[in-house]
């Protein structure tokens, strides 16, 4: 609990601070936000007392954590797409990994 | 496809899941947080994670780490590349705990402080990778700085020990000098050094002779400073 609020505070720091001076021209700085942004909204839900809000103000049962797992592959998907924008051309060659993104997220 | 087969047993668990929720079954009857599809939930989430910094975070990473030649940009690397290892080992351990937990092999309720432990240095060390370029300079320079400083003392050392053979005067390098300008106070000593050779060969005192060879022995590497450098900081360790 008290490493989830460290890294709320973090990346919400973070997150607020280049929201400010972030160039969107650039891909690697666009998606390294959107990694932040997904790391800050997964310590979000994974304070049990907010995602038991989410729940019962949706009254749908658990959806905190199925939000942390979507913003937890949204991680993936980013961060996967901050390392590709600077990856040799061997490593780009393994992006059909984000291909299988898709195949976890169907339910939804 | 070892996502898609591994996953199977996971999705199908979200697939009751939502049948659930489409049920409008109310959240207080609930048994949400240690349900079997909750589990599987997190299972899907960190293989998918994991396969990506495996699969790619961690060999592009390295790659940057190993090609890239200036000081402040590889320790910012190395802290992503910190930061993959670690994240790595935190799924894996995720997915391991989670896995045992689903086939009831560790208790519903099982809490690992390894896991928290391991999510706050992931934080740490990425939260690192992400400081500004001035601050990795600062750092490039300041372990450059103390290098010198520690690599004077050393030298300063050899210096005053041929000074004594001899009977010459110690090279004048007082703390202020040395602190302001290092790598200048370094090489007036090692002038210093390599001028009392010609004395230490005809001086009749065994440690004058033995830092005279070590030092004949240094000759073909006085085009190369830092390697020279490094020699007599070492005190000609092989005298």
């Amino acid at each position: 609990m008290a490493t989830d609020i460290l890294i709320l505070t973090a990346c919400g720091a973070v997150v607020v601070w280049t929201l400010f001076r972030i160039d969107w021209r650039s891909r690697y700085v666009r998606y390294s936000f959107a990694t932040f942004l997904c790391i800050l909204l997964v310590a979000l839900f994974r304070i049990p007392r907010f995602a038991q809000a989410i729940d019962r103000t949706l009254n749908v049962p658990d959806v905190g954590h199925v939000l942390q797992y979507l913003f937890t592959t949204g991680t993936a998907v980013a961060w996967a797409l901050v390392c590709l924008s600077i990856a040799p051309a061997n490593i780009q060659k393994r992006r059909w990994l984000l291909a299988l993104v898709p195949f976890a997220l169907w339910p939804f | 496809m070892a996502i898609s087969a591994g996953s199977v047993r996971p999705l199908a668990i979200l697939a009751l899941w939502w049948r659930q929720v489409a049920s409008g079954q109310p959240i207080h009857s609930y048994f949400v947080r240690t349900s079997d599809d909750s589990v599987a939930i997190t299972i899907t989430a960190q293989l998918v994670l994991f396969t990506t910094l495996i699969g790619i975070g961690l060999p592009t990473m390295l790659h940057s780490f190993q090609t890239e030649t200036n000081p402040a940009l590889r320790l910012r690397l190395l802290a992503l590349v910190s930061t993959q290892v670690t994240a790595s080992v935190m799924t894996g351990v995720v997915i391991t705990l989670h896995c045992l937990i689903l086939y009831d092999l560790l208790p519903r309720d099982y809490h690992s402080s390894a896991v928290t432990l391991l999510m706050g240095l992931t934080a740490g060390v990425y939260g690192l990778s992400v400081l500004p370029a001035g601050f990795y300079n600062r750092l490039v320079f300041t372990v450059r700085y103390v290098r010198q400083l520690w690599q004077v003392h050393r030298v300063r050392q050899l210096e005053l020990e041929t000074a004594t053979l001899l009977g010459h005067q110690p090279q004048a390098a007082g703390i202020r000098d040395t602190l302001r300008a290092p790598d200048y106070v370094l090489y007036t000593l090692v002038i210093a050094i390599l001028d009392r050779r010609k004395f230490l060969h005809i001086n009749l005192h065994p440690g004058a002779k033995a830092i005279a060879v070590a030092l004949d022995e240094l000759s073909p590497q006085a085009t190369n400073y830092p390697a020279l450098v490094r020699r007599l900081q070492r005190g000609l360790a092989r005298r």
